[in-house]
């Protein structure tokens, strides 16, 4: 099909090739400079410690534990087992704290409340807190993230 | 509202309310002169160009530097290792240091040799030698960052150098360490310099530099000037930009190209205690002062070699500081030695440099 | 014949910029290897002059564990110093990429811009905006 009249003028697709061009340039800059502006942030995929730190927990004792940059919470049940949660609070990230007598996690930016298993029982968290798979290993305690179910 | 008219509302809207109208007709009208020598005046831009980059390349590095002792080294090492493409960021960087501070050298040399400098641009002259100076100092500050092995041998030795001035030199020398010696007081000073205080003042002579030009338009060189002849001048808006984004595009690939096959490696932390290591060099722009300082003999008559070196160095500054005021009779033949004694700057220093390798 | 001086111009700068800014890189790099050589030939030499004098127990010894420090120093050394590199194949077939669409656009951008050089000099003779 051939147009009667041109859809645009040779300068005016000059000119719009030049400008164009030098936009996806900048464009094309762009991903480099924002890769390098937001880095990811690496949870870490596992931590190692030593069983020996952890042999000595009474029931209902929990204590904390490096996860990355994160506080981890080693938590020793009423019935012997022991759980991991990422001491974290779902709410807006910040660290919960264990009170034994009310055995309940809380958080005191908001008051955000967890029962002793981690389950969001009061304030504004949504969801329980994050929980981490223990693995007994040897003389290691093997922390993971939690696989999905 | 049709598409087509926002791109002329946008303006008209910017216009009412900035005057950038003003700004656009002055650069359609600016004349650029079309001689033999018009050449050098794409130095100009350039040395602008890359110090965008430096500043944009410098934005992003600060955000993972971390200017303490303990934590410089390993910070540099995380941007080039953890970060993604850290590395060609810092390699970026530091060509752009080494091509701005060359095109600064060459815009300085060009317009000694055709003589810019005479009245009324004197003023220009002295914000750009003094630009220059800061740019060296910009490099000398940076190089001390990634505060390795030679880093701090280069910067021991480079702050060391002052105190052979008689009377203030010891003064100079713990200003710029923050103390007697070397030590983090002095990356804590040459960070602050680096991106702070330099960059303040750098802005401030950059706008009094570039004003200036605007202002007095551009030189004509000193045979057009003296036949007084018709010359024949093209718009800076548009014909002169289209040109120069041509020099520009040309710089930007050699730049990325060199920064992405020799990118600088970093060396483990500087050890304050360790001897200072072998094959110890400054950065390429300052090698023909280091060879100056050691070709003297450690004593002259009654003087520290030191000293007169100095002291020479420091003469030879202040000349090429003063010299529009020096060159008070261009057309005649003090005019002309003062020309020959800018090529004798160029070969004095590619000699030198080139010695100070072998 | 203005166009063939600039061009000559341009590239005898370019050329000269090239070298006093690539210069140093290379001649740092020889300098290197040159130091290197005669660390090898200075290592050999005191091979030599260890194997000689083996009968004299005493002397071989002490000579002999500040050659191991020596090596094991140097390795350290180089082991600390980051050598910068993509980090996976991935990456670096990315920066070839990268790379080859800069100087893709370098050159398109640059035709274009010669088009409009020459299209901006005929309109400001032809004196189209001074009425």
């Amino acid at each position: 099909m051939k147009l009667k009249y041109s859809l645009f003028s040779r300068r005016q697709f000059l000119n719009g090739l030049l400008g164009g061009w030098v936009a996806a340039l900048m464009g094309s800059l762009v991903y480099p400079v924002i890769a390098f502006i937001f880095p990811p942030y690496k949870e870490p995929d596992e931590v190692i410690l030593p069983f020996a730190d952890f042999k000595g927990m009474a029931p209902g004792e929990v204590r904390i534990f490096a996860w990355g940059s994160k506080p981890g919470l080693l938590k020793k049940n009423e019935d012997g087992t022991l759980w991991a949660f990422v001491g974290v609070c779902t709410h807006l990230d910040c660290n919960v704290a264990y009170l034994p007598d009310q055995k309940k996690f809380f958080c005191a930016c908001h008051e955000g409340w967890y029962d002793e298993y981690g389950k969001n029982i009061g304030g504004p968290p949504s969801t329980p807190l994050r929980r981490l798979s223990l693995v007994i290993e040897g003389q290691d305690l093997i922390i993971k993230k939690e696989a999905p179910e | 509202m049709n598409i087509k008219d926002l791109g002329p509302g946008l303006q008209n809207w910017l216009d009412d309310r900035l005057g950038l109208s003003a700004i656009m007709d002055f650069m359609k009208k600016k004349p650029v002169p079309q001689t033999r020598h018009s050449i050098w005046f794409y130095t100009g831009s350039s040395i602008l160009l890359f110090f965008a980059i430096q500043v944009i390349t410098g934005f992003m590095l600060i955000l993972y530097y971390n200017p303490t002792l303990e934590e410089a080294n390993a910070s540099v090492g995380r941007i080039m290792t953890e970060v993604p493409l850290g590395w060609i960021i810092r390699s970026v960087h530091s060509w752009s240091a080494t091509f701005m501070i060359a095109i600064v050298f060459i815009h300085m040399i060009s317009i000694w040799l055709i003589k810019s400098y005479r009245k009324p641009r004197e003023i220009t002259w002295l914000t750009g030698v003094l630009l220059l100076g800061i740019s060296l100092f910009f490099g000398f500050t940076g190089y001390l960052l990634p505060w390795d092995d030679l880093s701090l041998s280069a910067t021991k030795v480079g702050t060391d150098i002052p105190r052979s001035i008689p009377v203030v030199g010891a003064w100079v020398t713990s200003l710029l360490r923050g103390g007697e010696d070397v030590t983090g007081d002095t990356l804590t000073r040459f960070f602050g310099i680096h991106v702070c205080i330099l960059p303040i003042f750098i802005l401030i002579l950059l706008a009094i530099h570039i004003y200036l030009i605007q202002k007095q338009g551009m030189s004509l060189p000193l045979k057009e000037e003296v036949a007084k002849k018709e010359v024949r001048n093209i718009p800076f808006w548009p014909n002169f930009i289209y040109r120069e984004m041509i020099v520009w595009l040309i710089l930007v690939g050699i730049l990325f190209t060199i920064a992405i096959f020799l990118p600088p490696s970093l060396d483990r932390q500087a050890d304050l205690m360790a001897a200072a290591p072998e094959g110890l060099k400054p950065e390429w722009y300052f090698l023909f002062l280091f060879q100056t300082l050691k070709i003297f003999p450690a004593k002259i008559l009654f003087f520290h070699g030191d000293t007169v070196a100095v002291l020479l160095i420091l003469l030879g500054f202040l000349y090429i500081f003063f010299l529009p005021f020096i060159d008070n009779k261009p057309t005649e033949f003090k005019g002309k030695i003062i020309t020959w004694s800018g090529y004798a700057f160029i070969i004095y220093a590619i000699i030198f440099s080139v010695w100070s390798l072998l | 014949m203005m166009a063939r001086n600039s061009r000559m111009v341009v590239c005898l700068s370019l050329a000269i910029f090239l070298l006093t800014v690539l210069a140093p890189v290379s001649l740092d790099a020889r300098q290197e290897e040159s130091a290197q050589e005669s660390q090898t030939v200075e290592k050999k030499a005191a091979e030599g002059i260890q194997a000689a004098e083996q009968d004299i127990a005493e002397k071989s010894q002490p000579a002999e564990p500040k050659a191991e420090t020596t090596g094991q120093s140097e390795e350290n050394e180089a082991a600390e110093t980051i050598v910068p590199a993509p980090k996976n194949q991935k990456e670096a077939i990315g920066i070839y990429v990268f790379l080859i669409w800069i100087w893709l656009s370098i050159f398109v951008l640059i035709y274009v811009l010669r088009l409009k050089v020459k299209e901006s000099d005929r309109i400001y003779q032809l004196k189209f905006f001074d009425k």
